[in-house]
């Protein structure tokens, strides 16, 4: 990391390399770059642009292109090219290019794309552009994540009906009508403006031009576009959101590929696959949300107190506490992944909890969550469970009900309905 | 965990990249990262390439007829950078400068019509080598 920090590029290389095994690299992230996101369809001329840019800007500034190609969904290879377009600047001392494959991920960025982009950030680049795979209308993760957004789009690529459709046209800080030395490009402009009219003004009214790379024409305005964009930012005070917002991608794109591993080991799967399970009901099953599950396990202890701290010390926190008056108890929650650890502690000598405590201390009940209460029951009655008089009452319109622990091997078993816990 | 990752180049004052395609694509299709350079690359741009790129084997197809004198200017810039990838070199190379190339420090040399399977499995054999 220290030699990335002076721009070492093999060092960088090797970086964005662990970052693409999945390796997390330690460090602080940082605002420091302007980071440029150029999107639009395959063969708009986004990797020329980025080369007309990087070639006109000082040459004393750290630039980086960070381009992604799409990842063939069968072989699992991709075929790179879009350094083609910038290799003239390959061997630059404050130039580094770097190509990145989608490896199926969804809306074109990766993870480790985003992440890369952290790293570039952090060793001090004061330009990162970032090429999209061109998916068009999809394509609008980047917006999150970048500081301006250019929109690239080519000439006789479609009417201005395209223009007006939702997506790609709305993601845009600065539109750019793409082979500027065509004439058709003209049109493209016109296009573009009608449609900017139509839409309702925002505070940061994006910008049209014409740009053709290849003769420099319209570049300069290009750039001072993208420098104007980013002071707006940042006097707005816009600029850290952008850094929140990549973590929060990050998050979210390694969640969907937790859970499509999770998927795809399931038994769920197969049901729904055959028809036996319906697919809403198979997707909230695997991710936990349905079927009877673990809500809570209730403890009763004489030192309470050192029963929290000792759970604390070995990552079991506490998340908050709660007074049930008509019980006589404090119950202290402990977080547990997806479930509890409810401490409960009695108010009052003539509580259920302290005449418990007379006896023993341990596990007071446990408690599980179900999808249907009343359909529960009647199951539990079938076999003969019989239920406790106790309230029945619970937190946020949820119901409970105590089954008798004599029917249960001596487990005393608390039944919860919530309502509203998550729509599946 | 990373693909393998290729970069195939087209040095000097050459023309021709079919056969460059070609061998891109079916390194791409055995599940490989392939960046193509396009043509007319210098040594240096290509080394620079493989640096960023962090490559795990490199590919250099010559139609020209100077592989010797380019191949031997691109090995000596890998040094300079101390970039340590294995390099491969295929396009129209007689069969008497196959033992030059080696003594460059050429990993593999392919003339006209090596089958595809070979040239994926030696990238594969050359990448597994440098992952260790």
């Amino acid at each position: 990391m220290e030699a990335a920090m002076k721009w070492d590029k093999q060092a960088i290389s090797k970086l964005i390399s662990l970052i693409e095994d999945g390796e997390e690299l330690d460090y602080e992230p940082v605002r420091r770059s302007r980071v440029v996101g150029i999107t639009g369809p395959p063969g708009a001329g986004k990797s020329t642009l980025i080369y007309a840019m990087m070639k006109m800007l000082p040459g004393n500034l750290k630039l980086a292109a960070l381009t992604i190609d799409p990842t063939s969904p069968f072989s699992g290879g991709s075929f790179m090219g879009n350094r083609i377009r910038m290799q003239d600047l390959s061997d630059h001392p404050n130039i580094f290019i770097r190509s990145l494959a989608t490896h199926g991920s969804r809306g074109g960025l990766s993870y480790e794309a985003i992440s890369t982009v952290n790293l570039l950030e952090h060793v001090g680049a004061d330009y990162i552009f970032l090429e999209t795979v061109g998916a068009g209308q999809v394509d609008t993760d980047v917006r999150k994540i970048v500081d301006t957004v250019v929109v690239l789009l080519p000439p006789l690529a479609g009417d201005e009906i395209q223009a007006l459709k939702m997506g790609l046209m709305e993601i845009g800080d600065i539109y750019v009508a793409s082979k500027g030395d065509s004439p058709e490009s003209d049109k493209v402009l016109l296009d573009i403006e009608a449609m900017l009219r139509m839409v309702a003004p925002r505070a940061w009214g994006p910008k049209s031009l014409k740009v053709s790379p290849l003769y420099g024409q319209g570049v300069p305005e290009l750039i001072k576009a993208i420098e104007d964009h980013h002071n707006y930012l940042e006097s707005n005070g816009l600029l850290t959101n952008i850094l929140s917002n990549r973590l929060e991608l990050m998050m979210r794109l390694h969640a969907q590929a937790l859970l499509d591993e999770l998927i795809e080991k399931s038994a769920e799967l197969r049901e729904a696959r055959k028809g036996s399970l319906r697919p809403r009901e198979a997707a909230a099953r695997v991710m936990g949300l349905r079927g009877p599950r673990l809500d809570h396990v209730a403890v009763a202890a004489r030192d309470a107190e050192s029963l929290i701290g000792k759970l604390a010390a070995l990552g079991i926190r506490k998340i908050g506490e709660e007074v049930v008056e008509e019980q006589g108890v404090k119950v202290v929650m402990l977080g547990l992944s997806n479930s509890r650890v409810e401490v409960l502690i009695p108010l009052s000598g003539d509580s259920t909890v302290a005449r418990f405590l007379e006896r023993r201390e341990g596990i007071h009940h446990v408690a599980i969550l179900v999808d249907n209460l009343d359909e529960f029951k009647k199951a539990a009655s079938s076999v003969g469970l019989e239920f406790l008089p106790a309230s029945s009452k619970g937190a946020e319109g949820s119901r409970v009900a105590f089954i008798n622990p004599r029917g249960l091997g001596g487990v005393l078993l608390e039944v919860v309905e919530k309502k509203y816990e998550h729509k599946i | 965990m990373r693909r393998i990752k290729v970069i195939v180049a087209k040095l000097g004052l050459d023309g021709h990249d079919r056969g460059a395609k070609v061998i891109a694509r079916a390194l791409a299709e055995a599940g490989m990262d392939v960046v193509y350079t396009g043509m007319r690359q210098t040594p240096r741009q290509v080394v620079e390439t493989a640096v960023q790129e962090d490559a795990d084997v490199v590919g250099i197809s010559i139609l020209s007829g100077s592989h010797l004198e380019l191949v031997k200017e691109f090995m000596d810039e890998m040094r300079r950078r101390g970039v340590d990838v294995p390099v491969m070199v295929g396009g129209i190379i007689p069969p008497e400068d196959e033992e030059s190339l080696r003594q460059m420090g050429v990993a593999e040399v392919f003339g006209p019509g090596t089958p595809l399977s070979i040239i994926v499995d030696k990238v594969r054999s050359l990448a597994a080598v440098r992952r260790v």
